[in-house]
């Protein structure tokens, strides 16, 4: 018979689960010779094992492999030899199994499951919790995740210790079933390279849990607390039935509810310095009202605007630790109607359902990158088929794609999107394999080009590898690899990128340029917490950097008289209440030239700045090609004999001129005033601050002691001294009358 | 009993809650099983809705606590295997 039918009637019988009779048909067919014909039976003998392992007849199992194996390698032939190792007992031989299927399956999240159940159940815990976070990537279906943040919450305490800096403590409170909010953060945390601790708030009880003292949330020591209220148990009768209420009773309960929030936020921001993810309340989809809500002079789209710009204005105003989570737009984009399951709204009170977690996770975790300083700096950019469409060496300047007529108009729209991103402070690059001279007629000349060469603050345009350049891009704007996001149309690029420099966030554009900008505006990558004239200032600032580089390189001379012709001015003044955002944004993100790398937020800062136990001051730094602006912190604590520096960091873009120099000089100068005899400090070493290490050393301090990464240096303030350099010309406010 | 369904129902309920299939059986319970908690409940509803392509109201939701409940329940619905 022919083979192709017999195969056929097999997998019928198989579907049947007749399995002797599918036994017997393959039995009585002769091996053929042709190796595709082979692969075939094997992958149907395979199948028959797999049958036989479900029905727990292991031998036959064995049996039926047997037969596959001696034809042909297959990947369901791995699958059954897995499945038998396991159920053997043997879990590291059946992990090898897996590992070929998923080889084979990249995409089977069910095989990435597998493996990383048999790795667990090896004892091999890292590389368990390596595959769920794979299985997750493959299959980020709801039911794969909830059961993916189980298995990695239970394999979390036999994981090596992951580094101070990756641990996250996160405490979720709010009125409604959260679990799955936790779930999806776990996730989403570990994918980040974040080690996530919860808290998770019984339910219904956030306003018992902010308000008591010596409870287990304060107990927790969150770093973050996510607090979603959901409005119908807030404003139960805005919610359902405003217009019961005559228009000024509704304006006075919806000012009532930003009240009532606002008292809570105060009672929690009493209690902790932990940032605070506060959701807004997204407007029901259909309103009491109907299509009337409108035309009503306070409807229930009215009232809940509102609420949440009443609550923005508040926040912004009161509680610089808090930030809000504006549900409207998390869940529109998801779309609303999938938010909310009515079942499981009514079984089991889970207010955030499958539709709306995977976004709301992302929008969590653009605060959280921020606030663990994982925030990156740098978009460098390919420019053919990235910034416009075809290649500009093929198509020459005035043949690519770029323009108001499709495509050359998503290409723009893309381009809006960067500038956008330059506008908030974010460094742009251009990375590409062309000839200079091409790739620049088009930047400077075409007339589409939403972004010219002064938007960049480094360019490689050559034909030398992609890898080699970034690093040499990174160099030369003096920040890490892991501050760079690459973006690049080319498979092979971003391949090549990804494998020699992991630490870069490489973004393989999709095949069709109108999604350019989607990818672009989705990627987390960019947030931070505030907006500083600093950051509105960057992209120009790098413009007067590379002018300042191009004239230093056409200097000679002594490296003095070269200091000198800066004209360098150092201000040093205790912080003002502006400072304090640009101050909280440079300790979040300093790692080089910085002391302790002590992670202090904003409302810590202004904690430091307001006793008179200690003092913020804040370094600007100018020079004759203009003013770099805030670039550097220091933080002491003082008591009568001894001063402390609990901080000292200075922007990379100001090293190598002295100024830490200064600045110390300052606080070694404002120290004796006060009367104290000796002026300590920690140098704590980091994987980063390796620049900072001579700094007390160097100014003529002792070591005094020397636990683990800590050193802590000491100046006898009777004997020692230290002067500002005398190329830069230093500004200090004279001392207040006390 | 249809044998291949409870034999489907059984390998969804072993996915779910990560067991192997041999402990899972048409005598399996909510009551025998140790991690088909109220909330894992939850996802075992949604990999059936998935696995079957059916969707369950409330009241099914609730009741779907056993291997043999949820074969009447699917079997009810027109689902064999």
């Amino acid at each position: 018979m022919d083979l192709g039918l017999s195969l056929h009637i097999a997998d019928y019988y198989l579907k049947q689960r007749r399995l002797d009779d599918v036994r017997a048909t393959l039995d009585s067919l002769t091996p053929p010779d042709v190796p595709r014909e082979r692969e075939e039976l094997a992958a149907v003998w395979a199948r028959l094992a797999h049958a036989y392992i479900m029905r727990r007849k292991t031998d036959l199992a064995e049996q039926a492999l047997a037969q596959s194996r001696a034809l042909a390698s297959t990947t369901e032939a791995e699958r059954a030899a897995a499945l038998l190792a396991a159920a053997r007992g043997t879990h590291s031989e059946s992990a090898a199994h897996w590992r070929h299927v998923v080889a084979a399956l990249p995409q089977d999240g069910s095989a990435w499951l597998a493996l990383a159940r048999e790795h667990s159940a090896a004892g091999q815990p890292a590389e368990a919790a390596t595959a769920y976070l794979r299985a997750a990537r493959v299959d980020p279906s709801h039911a794969t995740v909830l059961t993916i943040a189980e298995r990695l919450a239970a394999l979390a305490p036999s994981l090596p210790e992951p580094p101070a800096a990756s641990r996250v403590r996160i405490a979720i409170l709010g009125s409604s079933t959260l679990d799955h909010v936790q779930s999806y953060l776990e996730v989403a945390c570990r994918q980040a390279g974040l080690t996530p601790t919860f808290y998770l708030g019984p339910f219904g009880q956030y306003a018992q849990d902010i308000l008591n003292d010596a409870g287990p949330l304060y107990a927790f020591a969150p770093d973050v607390i996510i607090l979603a209220i959901h409005g119908s148990t807030l404003f139960p009768e805005i919610y359902n039935a405003p217009f019961d209420l005559d228009v000024a009773s509704r304006r006075a309960a919806a000012a009532n509810v930003v009240e009532r929030v606002a008292d809570l936020l105060h009672e929690l921001t009493k209690r902790t310095n932990a940032h605070v993810l506060l959701h807004t309340f997204a407007t029901p989809q259909y309103s009491p009202l109907g299509t009337l809500d409108l035309s009503d002079p306070f409807g229930q789209t009215a009232i809940f605007q509102a609420i949440n710009s009443g609550l923005a204005e508040r926040v912004r105003h009161d509680f610089s630790s808090v930030h809000l989570i504006d549900e409207d737009r998390v869940y529109g984009r998801a779309g609303k109607r999938t938010v909310t399951d009515p079942r499981m709204w009514y079984l089991a009170r889970i207010g955030i359902g499958e539709g709306a977690l995977a976004a709301l996770a992302d929008e969590y975790m653009r605060f959280l990158t921020a606030i663990t300083a994982r925030s990156r700096k740098c978009l460098v950019l390919d420019l053919d088929n990235t910034l416009w469409g075809g290649v500009v060496g093929e198509d020459g300047p005035h043949g690519v794609a770029l323009g108001q007529e499709a495509p050359g108009n998503a290409y723009v729209a893309f381009q809006e999107a960067i500038l956008s991103l330059w506008k908030r402070g974010v460094i742009l690059a251009v990375n590409s394999k062309n000839n200079e001279a091409d790739a620049m007629e088009v930047l400077e000349r075409h007339p589409d080009m939403v972004l010219r060469p002064s938007h960049f603050a480094a360019l490689r345009i050559n034909w030398q590898d992609k890898a080699s350049n970034l690093i040499s891009i990174a160099e030369e704007l003096n920040i890490g690899l892991d501050s760079l996001v690459f973006v690049d149309d080319n498979p092979a690029e971003c391949a090549l990128v990804r494998s020699r420099l992991p630490e870069v966030l490489t973004v393989e554009l999709p095949d069709d340029p109108a999604l350019y900008r989607g990818v672009l505006l989705g990627l987390i990558a960019f947030d931070t917490l505030t907006l500083t004239d600093e950051d509105r200032e960057r992209g120009r600032l790098y413009a007067q950097r590379r002018e300042r580089q191009e004239w230093e390189s056409r200097t000679s001379g002594s490296l003095d008289e070269y200091l000198s012709e800066l004209g360098i001015v150092v201000e040093m003044a205790p912080a003002d209440a502006f400072a304090i955002p640009r101050i909280a944004q440079l300790i979040g993100k300093t790692n080089q030239f910085n002391l302790t790398t002590r992670r202090h937020n904003e409302a810590s800062v202004r904690a430091f700045a307001d006793s008179p136990a200690s003092g913020v001051y804040s370094i600007r730094v100018r020079d004759r090609f203009g003013d770099s602006g805030l670039t550097g912190v220091a933080i002491v604590r003082k008591q009568p004999d001894v001063w402390e520096v609990d901080t000292l960091l200075l922007s990379c873009r100001v090293l190598g001129r002295g100024v830490e120099t200064a600045m110390l000089s300052v606080l070694v100068d404002a120290a004796k005033a006060s009367g104290a005899n000796t002026l300590r400090g920690d140098f704590i070493r980091t994987a980063k601050n390796a620049p900072a290490a001579d700094f007390y050393p160097r100014h003529g301090f002792a070591r005094v002691e020397e636990r683990g990464e800590t050193q802590t240096w000491s100046l006898d303030l009777r004997t020692g001294s230290v002067t500002a350099p005398s190329w830069l010309a230093l500004s200090v406010p004279a001392p207040a009358q006390s | 009993m249809d044998d291949i369904l409870e034999e489907r129902i059984c390998e969804v309920v072993a996915r779910t809650f990560g067991v192997d299939e041999q402990d899972v059986d048409g005598d399996t319970t909510a009551q025998t099983l140790g991690s088909w908690t109220s909330l894992a409940h939850l996802r075992l509803l949604t990999n059936l809705q998935d696995a079957f392509g059916v969707r369950f109201t409330m009241a099914e939701m609730t009741n779907m606590t056993s291997v043999r409940a949820i074969e009447q329940t699917l079997a009810a619905k027109g689902v064999s295997a």
